[in-house]
């Protein structure tokens, strides 16, 4: 049963006569009419995008997506019937028990052979989180259902692989990995309240006249290295009372 | 209005990840939202399609590969039976960490995000690829994404204005209360909490076996420049099974001088026990830690006190500190701009948590006892192949342990934590015991007989294959083809005698390199490339497997392009052909590596 702004695939293979399908294609035009859709797929095209034959909803969404067509909804779906199920098992020999129909929109995108488009598989931009979907009754079970069956490891699992291309194996420009400030080598930084000299030594420098020699007796070096200056001779010590007597060949921790 | 509320679903291997999901809550609760974080394999992933806001946190790890604790997570995501329209409700956002020099790069962050707009999640961000490469580590790429993040977030969830955000320098509760007691607890639970003597169920990481130490030999010479030592445990009675490849886990413990230079620092009395009491209901009380407990026990067995402290250390200890100077410096070292100068401090010479406190006593000495658990993390358990068969040494684990010690630019050398506390124990001074467990490990050895065994392990990787070969000799399995490489002969050759008495009984073929024994280094895959003829022969002819396993960055590289040549020059393949023979051994795990950096 065939209606209008319906979206019909026609599955095909080198083995259906050109006139048949094209009078095929005619008729399922005239039947859905200028809101609906006609797809035509070469079985091997379509099982190059999947490892194996279209089985679940997702999956054709999925194939539908890779094959081009855009804006893909799927409106509706409910379980076959016993009288179907047997239907389906007399005219096409293939028996199952979960056999579901499924109806959905989409759109062949008007453009021209060779001409490309982003698929809208990033960012959404809405803005308010009120206007969300129901959960699907069904899709809530199936998904219930296969979280209470952790252990399970006979279900299939998609090729995460796949899910892949080719821009996410490129390595970033080594460029991008260095720290915005690192021009000139690290900084050369002064103790608070400097008493070595380096404050002056570094005003000195900008104003480019020659720098002293930094002297070593800090008032600081007492603190631990996040206070010390650059040239502070204790740097690699841990801190030490003010006016202790550290030896700069410092003994090492003994360990139990 | 109810509060808006985030879930935080981590995924992490070295505890980096979970550092970051941790500062994501904390973010949150600053902001006023309400936030639950949690590790995925623990979170029952059959609520995932009523919440409304989710962040991942996932760190990819080894080949690509997702961190154990979501391993579960990921078998499921990726069921096909689930349906696209799943998690309608969902708006997500995915943080990853890893590292740009890997080919693999943050696959686990990339797949996981179109694998969520897949099922019909909507994603606020792109995902964010933390990279270990940068020179400011991943907090370059997740602090400007971590902004906007917010502002997406609270877009959505704007929080009521009679509740400001609380301001950095102010610190959140603590996730725990410590309860001290007046008097020692009389049932006295000890050093080590000791259930019962019989074990309930296998030693795992929640009920480590208490394993006594029987040998500790270094074995190599005393001019050396690395002390490596042969360490046996005794393990009868534990219930523990294990097949060559597979791994021990052992739990190590800080030096009594660390313990106390710890305690003294806070100003903590080691023999004090407490009980812990966390401030939320419903949050569980940290399962490695008995109640009630020792300060002594709390800092030498379970606070990482000799790990280099995260930027999230420097946050809260700035909240901390009553000392103006100190504050001032720690508050600069938790700032964005101020994550350079940490680098320097901090990461490069791998200053520890203990160093850092030891830095800024006066901040230390202020810390109350209740933000312990906030500010510093748990020890983590270190993992060794087991270079010993049950069927050559029944009730008997042994490991190879090379004794990790460097020098940076603090005057003080570092050392690995677990090798330095094991390198310290003496079974000749007084019993010994170790909390081990021991779970399967990433090589795999044929069960089909007459299947020839390569085996490439250079140094401590030829650990996993002492293992193999006992094992296979024990089943009658005499091919096996071992190259292993070092420095000296007499220095670092290790098993020597046994391979000797092997060889002469025909059931191994030994080929060694002694990278310093000439002018030229000469090393494992330079004698693949000699050998190539019968390489060749064993694997496309005799259906052999090919093993790898060593401590090194670039030796598994150049044993892969060695294989590769051989394959060009003694298989006539083409350059493609031979990296697709390569490929197609990996995939029927007839090529299997175990490499550790």
């Amino acid at each position: 049963g065939i209606s209008a702004s319906q979206l019909v695939a026609v599955i095909w293979d080198k083995s259906s006569p050109e006139k048949a399908l094209k009078d095929l294609v005619d008729r399922l035009q005239r039947l859905t009419g200028s809101e609906g859709q006609v797809l035509m797929e070469n079985v091997n095209q379509l099982l190059q995008f999947n490892n194996n034959k279209v089985k679940t909803a997702s999956k054709l969404c999925s194939a539908l997506t890779l094959s081009g067509l855009v804006e893909i909804k799927e409106l509706q779906r409910e379980a076959l019937g016993p009288e179907e199920t047997q239907s389906v098992q007399e005219h096409l020999g293939y028996h199952s028990d979960t056999l579901i129909s499924v109806q959905i929109t989409g759109k062949k995108p008007n453009f021209e052979v060779g001409s490309s488009s982003q698929l809208k598989l990033s960012v959404s931009k809405k803005s308010s989180p009120s206007v969300k979907p129901v959960v699907d009754p069904a899709a809530a079970k199936l998904w219930t259902l296969s979280a209470n069956d952790m252990e399970d490891e006979s279900t299939d699992l998609i090729d995460s692989d796949e899910l892949l291309d080719p821009e996410d194996l490129k390595k970033p420009d080594p460029a991008s990995l260095r720290a915005p400030s690192c021009g000139e080598g690290k900084k050369r930084k002064a103790c608070k309240n400097c008493t070595c000299g380096l404050a002056e030594d570094l005003e000195r420098e900008k104003s480019k006249q020659q720098s002293a020699q930094p002297k070593s007796a800090c008032g600081n070096c007492y603190l631990g290295d996040a206070f010390r200056c650059a040239n502070c001779p204790y740097l690699g010590m841990p801190a030490f009372k003010p006016g202790e007597q550290v030896l700069l060949s410092t003994s090492n921790l003994q360990d139990a | 209005m109810p509060v808006p509320e985030l879930l935080v679903l981590f995924g992490s291997q070295t505890g980096t990840a979970q550092d970051q999901a941790e500062r994501l809550g904390r973010e949150a609760r600053r902001r006023r939202l309400g936030c639950r974080v949690q590790a995925l394999d623990s979170y029952a992933v059959a609520n995932l399609i009523r919440e409304p806001l989710v962040i991942f946190v996932c760190a990819t790890t080894g080949q690509g590969d997702p961190p154990d604790n979501m391993k579960n997570f990921w078998r499921f995501i990726f069921r096909k039976n689930l349906p696209s329209t799943s998690l309608c409700q969902m708006d997500f956002a995915v943080l990853g960490l890893g590292d740009s020099s890997y080919a693999k790069f943050n696959f686990v962050a990339k797949k996981l995000h179109r694998r969520l707009l897949q099922l019909g999640g909507s994603a606020l961000l792109p995902p964010c690829l933390g990279d270990d490469q940068h020179e400011l580590g991943p907090d370059a790429a997740i602090d400007p994404w971590l902004e906007a993040l917010w502002e997406k977030v609270l877009g959505l969830y704007p929080v009521p204005l009679d509740l400001p955000v609380i301001p950095p320098g102010i610190p959140l509760p603590s996730k725990f209360i410590f309860q001290f007691l007046q008097e020692a607890p009389s049932t006295g639970s000890g050093e080590l909490s000791i259930t019962s003597s019989a074990p309930q169920g296998p030693a795992s990481e929640l009920q480590p076996f208490l394993a006594p130490m029987v040998a500790n030999e270094r074995v190599t010479g005393l001019q050396h420049f690395q002390d490596v030592r042969l360490i046996e445990f005794d393990i009868t009675g534990s219930g523990i099974s294990f097949a060559a490849g597979d791994v021990v886990l052992i739990q190590p413990s800080n030096s009594a001088a660390h313990t106390k230079q710890f305690c003294q620092v806070l100003g903590l009395d080691p023999n004090q026990y407490f009980v812990l009491q966390p401030r939320e209901p419903g949050v569980p009380c940290p399962p490695g830690l008995p109640q009630p407990c020792s300060v002594r026990h709390l800092v030498s067995q379970y606070l990482d006190i000799a790990s280099v402290p995260r930027r999230s250390f420097f946050e809260l200890l700035a909240c901390l500190s009553p000392h103006e100077l100190e504050r001032e410096k720690l508050l600069e070292f938790s700032s964005a701009r101020g994550q350079e100068e940490l680098y320097e401090y901090c990461n490069r010479p791998r200053r520890t948590i203990l160093e850092v406190l030891c830095d800024f006593p006066n901040t230390a000495g202020a810390i109350p006892a209740d933000y312990l658990l906030d500010l510093i993390p748990q020890i983590r358990p270190r993992a060794f192949s087991i270079a010993s068969s049950l069927l050559a040494h029944p009730t008997r684990l042994q490991i190879l342990v090379a004794v990790v010690q460097y020098q940076t630019r603090l005057k003080e050398p570092r050392r690995g934590l677990c090798s330095s506390w094991l390198a310290s124990l003496d079974p000749q001074q007084g019993p010994v015991r170790v909390p081990l467990w021991v779970r399967s490990g990433g090589l795999v050895f044929p069960e089909t007989p007459g299947t020839p065994v390569i085996m490439v392990g250079p140094g401590t990787g030829v650990a996993p294959f002492r293992a193999a070969i006992q094992e296979r000799v024990a089943q009658g399995q005499t091919e096996n083809f071992l190259f292993f490489g070092c420095r000296l002969r007499d220095q670092d050759f290790y098993w020597q005698p046994e391979w000797q008495k092997l060889e002469e009984r025909g059931c191994l073929t030994l080929v060694t390199a002694f990278s310093r024994e000439q002018e030229q280094k000469v090393y494992v895959q330079h004698r693949l490339r000699e050998l190539g003829a019968l390489v060749w022969e064993l694997l496309n002819l005799r259906g052999a497997f090919f093993y790898l396993a060593g401590n090194a960055k670039y030796m598994p590289t150049d044993v892969a392009e060695a294989l590769i040549s051989v394959f060009q020059e003694y298989g006539g393949l083409s350059n493609s052909d031979a990296a697709a023979y390569l490929a197609n051994l990996q995939r029927t795990l007839r090529f299997q590596t175990e490499t550790w950096a």
